[in-house]
């Protein structure tokens, strides 16, 4: 069954439907609200809570990118959940912990590359941490753009569905979170490939 | 620093446009062309380039479990909204019945405290007076709607006059009945005393025959005080009578709800139905507020549950 098949049973109240699109699109979900919330644990639950705001909301639907209407449903999430956070931080504490069963730990399968290059595989763990601190720094509304258009390689045009915004809007926000960006990855050093690291020296 | 920041904002932006493909055909001629000539703009270039690389080269991580919903889970996530909007309603309605009933008390303050120094004015015949008129004083609300505003104080004294007028008229007439005509003949105090006085013997005199037992008694019970206060003069005496009437009547009209209404009880309904009215919504409204409270405090853990379960 296509998407849009998928899509309409969905929308007549197919649970089965729903859950055929959950399994296609939480890999997605999953690395969006990682990559904006920074740990395992709040990822897991601005994905959980994403996708049952999408099953109530999915006869509301209207056509267009079905990715960029659910993007649209965890970046929303991911900021509930960073304000929910925010108000009680403790419960980050936990985030932590939970941190290495989900996040980028060196003994995570799921980072394992099939193509080994020269890196290990401890350094490449240190770098992608290393940059994730950086998007960390960002202001929410940039580090989603920069998520959305540099780690998930959307169209400006989809970036602009998921955040609910105009094109211009995701035009400027994402040059400046890679200014940004760039000045706080030179601060990784050694961690950065070399070819990244000579640039920034001659640029002193 | 990176050379991204000597860049002004706009070339900063068509540079990254320029790097994703995403700048419009004639901004990409004119960037290209001054990119030949500034080897800054063609670092600057590079440097979006790559750190848009880093970004990318982030590994994709591996969801820790499935996010399908079960059965259960969908039936709440359906459920959730419609608990959620139940007990912001419930909340709401609690808070307006609340706000209504505090506005009812405090809207009654003012026509008391108006009676309150218009009863400064009035020289007290004795003290027992004072508690009396203090007793009655929920009345003036409705002397406000059928009298002109400065009566307020006074409208309610004036309709126990017309009754007590009317009461004598239906009883058997016995000697002192006369301090009771005289209360119907004495100057009105408001606008409506005439009116109240003139269908009160009106009505007495042809339905006289019909008076309950209830009535004549209390008709007794309010010579017997006309008599009494004889070193008290014009209004107050009046006002007195009229008061101790009232005060003395209430309970035993509302004793009996069965009887057939007599001419002096229907026109006499209009103060105690004002009484009735108030001790009536007060315990309308606390019924409303101890029901809606309830619900609203039952809904609410409803919904906590149901959103920890979701």
């Amino acid at each position: 069954m296509d998407e849009a098949a998928l899509i309409t049973q969905a929308q007549r109240g197919d649970l089965d439907s729903f859950n055929r699109l959950v399994l296609d699109y939480q890999g997605l979900a999953y690395n969006v609200a990682y990559r904006i919330m920074g740990e395992a644990a709040p990822a897991e639950d601005a994905t959980q809570e994403a996708f049952l705001s999408a099953y109530r909301a999915i006869r509301r639907f209207r056509g267009g990118s079905f990715r960029g209407w659910l993007l649209r449903i965890v970046t929303h999430a991911c900021y509930d959940e960073l304000r929910r956070r925010k108000r009680r931080p403790s419960i980050s504490l936990e985030g932590f912990e939970a941190d290495s069963e989900g996040g980028e730990s060196d003994s995570n399968p799921a980072l394992a590359s099939p193509g080994d290059g020269p890196e290990t595989a401890a350094e490449r763990s240190a770098l992608a941490r290393g940059i994730q601190e950086c998007l960390e720094r960002l202001p929410a509304e940039f580090r989603a753009v920069a998520v959305l258009a540099d780690v998930q390689e959307l169209e400006y045009q989809e970036v602009a569905a998921a955040i609910g915004r105009p094109v211009g809007t995701v035009k400027s926000r994402l040059a400046r979170a890679r200014a940004r960006l760039r000045d706080c990855l030179q601060g990784l050093g050694e961690l950065l490939p070399a070819s990244y690291r000579l640039e920034g020296e001659t640029i002193g | 620093m990176s050379s991204l920041s000597n860049l002004s904002p706009r070339e900063l932006e068509w540079l990254s446009a320029y790097a994703d493909g995403e700048l419009p055909p004639q901004e990409t001629a004119s960037l290209r062309a001054r990119l030949e000539r500034d080897p800054g703009l063609r670092l600057a270039l590079a440097e979006i380039q790559q750190t848009a690389g880093l970004l990318r080269s982030l590994p994709a991580l591996k969801p820790p479990r499935a996010f399908t919903l079960s059965a259960e889970r969908a039936a709440v996530a359906r459920r959730y909204p419609r608990l959620q909007l139940a007990t912001a309603l419930t909340g709401l309605a609690f808070f307006l019945v609340v706000g209504a009933d505090v506005f009812a008390r405090t809207g009654m303050a003012a026509p008391r405290l108006l009676a309150a120094e218009q009863q400064v004015a009035v020289p007290a015949a004795e003290p027992a007076l004072d508690q009396v008129l203090e007793k009655e004083q929920p009345l003036p609300e409705e002397g406000l709607q059928s009298a002109p505003p400065e009566a307020a104080g006074t409208a309610a004294p004036a309709q126990a006059e017309a009754r007590a007028a009317e009461l004598a008229a239906t009883a058997p007439p016995v000697g002192q009945s006369t301090a009771a005509e005289e209360l119907a003949a004495a100057p009105p105090q408001t606008a409506t005393a005439p009116t109240f006085a003139d269908t009160g013997q009106a009505a007495g005199e042809t339905q006289s025959a019909e008076a309950t037992p209830e009535a004549e008694a209390l008709a007794l019970e309010l010579q017997s005080q006309a008599e009494m206060p004889e070193s008290a003069s014009g209004d107050d005496q009046v006002a007195a009578q009229a008061q101790e009437g009232d005060r003395l009547a209430a309970p035993e009209l509302t004793q009996v709800p069965g009887a057939a209404p007599s001419a002096g009880q229907l026109s006499e309904a209009a103060p105690f139905r004002t009484l009735n009215r108030i001790a009536g919504a007060g315990l309308a409204f606390q019924l409303a507020e101890i029901g809606l409270g309830g619900a609203a405090l039952v809904l609410a853990v409803l919904t906590l549950r149901t959103r920890r379960r979701r």
